[in-house]
């Protein structure tokens, strides 16, 4: 029962390893740079669970200072924000020599499959379900007759079809701005979580304004590309 | 460098824990605890805790926000289990002062008899939910997280 949360985890990162594997054979991302982009990505993943943590119980009262072993509990809770955050501020800072846009244009498809595997995990931790819904699809507990938005496999859904939306624009093109693909991977996971938090079960309101800043901030990297790309050809400089 | 100096300004500001005005808690066992839950015309959280259990603290505070939110619908029981009473009260003065109108009801169980009379097994910590005239809905083990609780919540005010 306990160990139902790295289930979950477990899918997320073969969410992450398949999509990342694909790419690289589909020449998206050289093979030799797959690696690296994984190395990446883990470690992006580490980071934002320890932040993610460590925010979630300075926001509950606790301290982590003098209680350490607190950490520990990812259970009780992981602040999604400051963790999607710290993961991107990593992979951003690891990225550094390769340029940064060009390893968020790299690593998009793969987080959101990776995204959508860990909302898929749900059916190893039976928390797939969401607000009472009498939807045809909606589903129940286990003896239970009230049924509900199976949410989280909603939110599984529309990120991996997005993960491939992603992939494939990559893949055929028109070839964007560098840059693009990694604002618009990042908009679209945030977007995807926004228009479905409404059906989760909370007792507050939710991180809604991290999905927010999520949004603006894709929409501003896809932006800030694109409008650079074109100044950069207006100039005579290759883009 | 910004998080260590966040992590530091929060251990620095801790509030000292008044333990004097925490009273003994009342002392339960399972006729007692089914006899309450049979009674009660309200659904049941019942919490089983211990003030030496790592996870407990870290739900504790979460438990807290949902009695704000629902405790004028939901009954809040906690059961402290295999502890002392010193160390039961502390525990609450630390993390019950939510300032609900209703706080969280907690009982001794210094044996541990009403979770395993409820069918819990012996682990802390576990979370029952009842619906009204005592029928356990789920029964959750180890600590849990916001969107379960919320969501069984939910499950027993639906019933």
């Amino acid at each position: 029962m306990e160990f139902t949360l790295l289930g979950a985890a477990a899918v997320g990162v073969a969410g992450l390893w398949v999509g990342l594997w694909w790419e690289a054979k589909r020449g998206n991302a050289a093979a030799e740079c797959a690696g690296d982009l994984w190395d990446m990505a883990i470690a992006a993943i580490v980071a934002g669970l320890v932040i993610g943590r460590v925010w979630a119980l300075v926001a509950e009262g606790g301290n982590p200072l003098t209680r350490p072993q607190d950490l520990i509990i990812l259970r009780a809770g992981v602040a999604t924000g400051p963790a999607a955050a710290a993961a991107l501020a990593t992979a951003a800072w690891l990225g550094r020599p390769h340029g940064i846009r060009l390893v968020a244009d790299a690593l998009a498809p793969s987080a959101l499959l990776g995204l959508a595997g860990w909302h898929a995990g749900c059916l190893v931790r039976e928390a797939c379900l969401g607000t009472v819904s009498d939807l045809p699809w909606a589903m129940a507990q286990a003896g239970s007759s009230v049924t509900r938005h199976p949410v989280a496999l909603y939110t599984a859904g529309m990120l991996a079809v997005a993960a491939i939306v992603v992939a494939l624009w990559k893949q055929r093109g028109p070839w964007p701005a560098a840059g693009v693909i990694g604002g618009l991977g990042l908009a679209t996971a945030a977007g995807i979580r926004l228009v479905t938090e409404p059906l989760r079960a909370s007792l507050g309101s939710g991180p809604t304004a991290w999905y927010v800043a999520g949004l603006v901030a894709g929409g501003a990297m896809m932006a800030w590309s694109a409008v650079r790309r074109h100044r950069l050809a207006l100039h005579g400089d290759p883009p | 460098m910004l998080l260590a100096l966040a992590l530091v300004a929060v251990a620095c500001s801790g509030r000292a824990i008044d333990v004097s005005a925490v009273p003994e808690l009342p002392v339960t066992d399972p006729d007692h605890m089914t006899s309450l839950l049979a009674a009660s015309e309200r659904p049941v959280v019942l919490n089983v805790w211990a003030s030496w259990c790592i996870p407990c603290r870290s739900e504790a505070p979460l438990l807290e926000t949902a009695n704000d939110r629902f405790g004028a619908d939901v009954a809040f029981v906690g059961v402290n289990v295999r502890d002392s009473q010193d160390g039961a009260r502390a525990f609450i003065a630390e993390f019950g002062d939510s300032g609900a109108s209703e706080p969280i009801q907690h009982y001794f169980d210094r044996a541990g008899d009403v979770p395993n009379a409820l069918g819990g097994g012996g682990g802390v910590p576990l979370t029952f939910f009842f619906a009204p005239s005592g029928e356990l809905v789920k029964l959750h083990h180890g600590v849990i997280d916001e969107r379960t609780l919320a969501l069984q919540i939910s499950e027993i005010l639906e019933r």
